[in-house]
């Protein structure tokens, strides 16, 4: 849809000589030269609406910067965020936020959605973001992220921010597209996608993709050069197929992927060509039906179901030098309904009322060695409900009031998280932002049963009390900026002991930040976006909290070089030391360079260098403490055609 | 260092690219096209009337755009002074609305064969037949054709396909 930069600039010239006017598509692909005031966001109030009467900050990336800065995962997306920090084990993708991302971390405290759909699993809360993602991030429309604590909306897992993947309709991807991503190291990442829209309107498309990755470099240094000569065994391959459907107010999604992964264990046995495998099968099935029933009332409904299988198969060498494995899999299914309400026939006040539901079917854990020495099993399956009312007041012109209270019930705790925010509109072109929420996390499934099989104490979940205050600023119409200064308080913080695969509450930990950010653009098509977030999380027992770096900074910046439709990008990411309880982490600035040619509508050609530096950059992921390389120098490119008569 | 030069090469300006059009701009030539790809219930209109409310800078925009275009219809743009009076229009583009805003104008031609247009995602989701929504980079538009057709308009099938979202 937006990819049609050079015809764009030609139409251009000819209307503003007054002469012809561009036709829809060109008009489509015509880039904003300024900052608008008013985007749509979903993601902090649970429902469409303005950015300007949004009561949160909400960051966004979309189709068009995936594009022109090839973002080429989730981990490259995400890491565009204020304050979001990836690191990759080559198996796993964590993220962190607001200072909290430590060692076996598993992403649970961010909500993440796919098209409004709850998308973390139910055994770890975990979010597979890595290969194992259901979409392929060139289907993607745009990612939300709104920091901070949304339980009162949310409920579980909503601690840290909620990040909402949005997919593109059939009008953005064509008839037919297909892509080809290549690297250097001759990873493959290949994807056909056929899209239809009838002449009633009804949107349909429908994805096939194939990932491979075939004698991937070890991520940490060899004992023995030697070593290398097993890189052929280093190898995942991964497959996704994803289907969308629409019709008036009703959307179905289908999801599937398939991820093998394997790799040897270097040290683990003494032969290298036993390794360990990682596989991961998931699905979901969702159907939502979004509608205006009245002038005043508008209705959501959805439900959908999930199933995630995740099986590990370690070679474990015994006592008797005997070889032996353990074979262990996470299998969760469960399905979600939610329902809610928007009513605004009140004057100055919109109303939110809301149901959610989850019904665990499965939270199976099963591990146990093929020769029957090791064996833990435990299951679980329950109900878990959430109601939730918010008003949004409307006071005066300048100044609105949103409260929200949700009570969350689950066969081991009852919660309940309230949460308040002030705006006030100071002049046209500022607004300050006040908001306190509550949040929590139940214990997962992994967390408790392991602490019931060891006989360890039954662990509580944990919450978050946040304080914010946030200021957005339109210092012109190409010139805007923001400022936001939190302090959370975080009680009984889940925390596993190094040791042993038991979980403890930890003592209270402090966190305060701030995460600030410009946006400028040029009359020339210059994009430049840069944030900083400096961030102090400390607990009582290690002081400053594991795997969080005091400075964030990232910065963007894009513009069309000797040609209209031949486009530059920089992006540039820096992370301060890190302390683990495994040693010191050093910072980092990496930066990546690209080129994107979009020569006509029907095709897009990506050249690029990431970390052109070939800065080293380590990070600790578990508990295992050995360091784990980070997006080493790797050259790639991407062809992307489309097909739309 | 060399990357630094490379960065400082690329900051020096760019003639490449000419300056484009301003957003109301935009939002004008958006509105023009929206008509030509609509159809209103008989009898056959004797004047384009566009209205814009909320929006100056926008009402100029579209009133030196229809100008410049060639047109079989007399057209012109007005901004109503009350939902009676933009029960007389065409077209009417709500600009830069709120919620309570956006329901007055809404409720005011809730009966009459005016395609409504909105720039914001409440005054799409509250009836707006077309929603003008800007994201970071660009313009779309979403369609709600159960609104259309329910005042008696009908889009044609090419705006249906270019539209981001048909509900």
């Amino acid at each position: 849809m937006k990819r049609y930069l050079g015809i764009a600039v030609v139409l251009t010239s000819a209307l503003t000589e007054g002469q012809t006017l561009p036709d829809l598509e060109a008009l489509l692909a015509q880039p904003l030269q300024e900052i608008p005031e008013d985007t749509e966001v979903t993601s902090a109030s649970r429902m469409a609406q303005s950015s300007s009467e949004s009561m949160a900050i909400t960051h966004i990336i979309t189709d068009q910067d995936i594009l022109q800065y090839n973002l080429r995962s989730m981990a490259d997306i995400l890491a565009q965020f204020s304050g979001l920090t990836t690191r990759d084990d080559g198996s796993f993708l964590y993220v962190g936020a607001r200072g909290i991302g430590r060692p076996s971390d598993f992403n649970a405290r961010i909500l993440f959605l796919l098209n409004g759909t709850r998308i973390n699993e139910n055994m770890l809360d975990a979010s597979l973001l890595g290969n194992e993602f259901f979409v392929d991030v060139e289907l993607i429309d745009r990612v939300e992220y709104s920091p901070g604590a949304a339980a009162a909306l949310y409920g579980n897992n909503a601690l840290l921010g909620v990040i909402n993947i949005i997919t593109k309709s059939s009008a953005q991807i064509g008839t037919l597209e297909g892509s080809l991503n290549l690297t250097h190291e001759g990873d493959k990442h290949m994807r056909l996608t056929a899209g239809h829209r009838s002449e009633q309107g009804n949107d349909s498309w429908f994805s096939l993709s194939h990932i491979g990755r075939d004698d991937i470099k070890f991520g940490f240094d060899l004992i023995s050069p030697e070593d290398a000569a097993f890189a052929h065994l280093n190898q995942e391959k991964s497959t996704r197929v994803t289907l969308s459907h629409q019709q008036g107010g009703l959307h179905f999604n289908a999801a599937g992927v398939w991820r093998e992964r394997q790799y040897p264990e270097l040290g683990l046995v003494p032969d290298y060509t036993e390794v360990i495998r990682d596989n991961s099968d998931s699905y979901l099935l969702a159907l939502t039906y979004d509608a205006r029933l009245t002038p005043y009332t508008d209705i959501y409904l959805h439900a959908s179901t999930h199933g995630n299988d995740y099986t590990r198969s370690i070679p474990v060498q015994e006592s008797d030098n005997s070889l032996d494995r353990v074979d262990s899999l996470f299998s969760g299914r469960w399905s979600n309904v939610d329902s809610r309400l928007i009513y605004h026939g009140l004057q100055n006040h919109l109303w939110l009322v809301g149901l959610d539901l989850q019904q665990d079917h499965r939270q199976l854990f099963d591990a146990r060695s093929q020769s029957g020495l090791l064996q833990q099993r435990f299951t679980n399956n329950g109900l878990r409900y959430g109601i939730y009312l918010q008003d949004h007041w409307q006071v005066a012109s300048d100044l609105a009031l949103q409260l929200a209270l949700r009570y969350d019930h689950t066969d081991r705790a009852a919660h309940w998280s309230p949460s308040l925010s002030i705006g006030y509109q100071i002049n046209a072109d500022s607004r300050l932002l006040l908001r306190y929420n509550r949040a929590y996390r139940a214990a997962n499934q992994l967390e408790s049963g392991n602490n019931r099989y060891f006989f360890a104490p039954r662990l509580g979940g944990e919450s978050i009390s946040t304080s914010e205050v946030s200021l957005k600023q339109r210092w012109s119409s190409s010139f805007t900026s923001f400022v936001t200064l939190y302090y959370s308080d975080i009680d009984d913080l889940i925390t596993e002991y190094l040791d042993a695969p038991i979980f403890y509450n930890s003592p209270p930990i402090k966190s305060l930040g701030l995460e600030a950010g410009v946006s400028k653009r040029w009359a020339d098509g210059t994009n430049l976006v840069a944030s900083l977030a400096v961030q102090r999380t400390t607990d009582e027992e290690f002081g400053r909290l594991g795997n969080s770096p005091m400075l964030i900074g990232q910065l963007r910046y894009n513009r069309p070089i000797w040609r209209p439709d031949l486009v530059f990008s920089w992006l540039t990411q820096g992370i301060s030391e890190r302390i683990t309880p495994y040693g010191r982490q050093g910072g980092y600035i990496s930066h990546d360079l690209n080129l994107v040619w979009t020569p006509n509508r029907s095709l897009d050609l990506a050249l690029g260098i990431q970390n052109v530096g070939n800065k080293r950059i380590e990070e600790v992921t578990d508990l295992s403490g050995i360091p784990t390389l980070q997006r080493p120098r790797q050259a790639h490119l991407s062809v992307r055609w489309r097909w739309a008569p | 260092m060399r990357l630094m030069l490379l960065f400082l090469m690329l900051l020096c300006p760019c003639h490449c690219l000419a300056s484009g059009l301003s957003q109301n701009q935009l939002k004008a030539a958006f509105l023009y096209r929206f008509s030509q790809f609509s159809t209103w219930p008989p009898p056959p209109k004797q004047e384009m009337v566009y209205c814009v409310v909320g929006n100056p800078s926008l009402f100029n925009a579209v009133s030196e755009l229809l100008s410049t275009q060639p047109s079989k219809l007399k057209s012109k743009v007005v901004t109503p002074i009350d939902s009676k009076e933009a029960q007389q229009c065409q077209l009417l583009f709500i600009s830069q609305q709120d919620r309570q805003q956006s329901l007055y104008w809404l409720e005011g031609v809730k009966d009459s064969a005016v395609l409504v247009v909105a720039d914001t995602s409440e005054g799409f989701r509250q009836g707006a037949a077309i929603g003008l929504i800007a994201d970071n980079n660009s313009l779309n538009f979403s369609i709600n054709l159960t609104d259309a057709r329910a005042r008696g308009l009908e889009l044609s099938a090419h705006l249906l396909k270019l539209a981001t979202e048909v509900r």
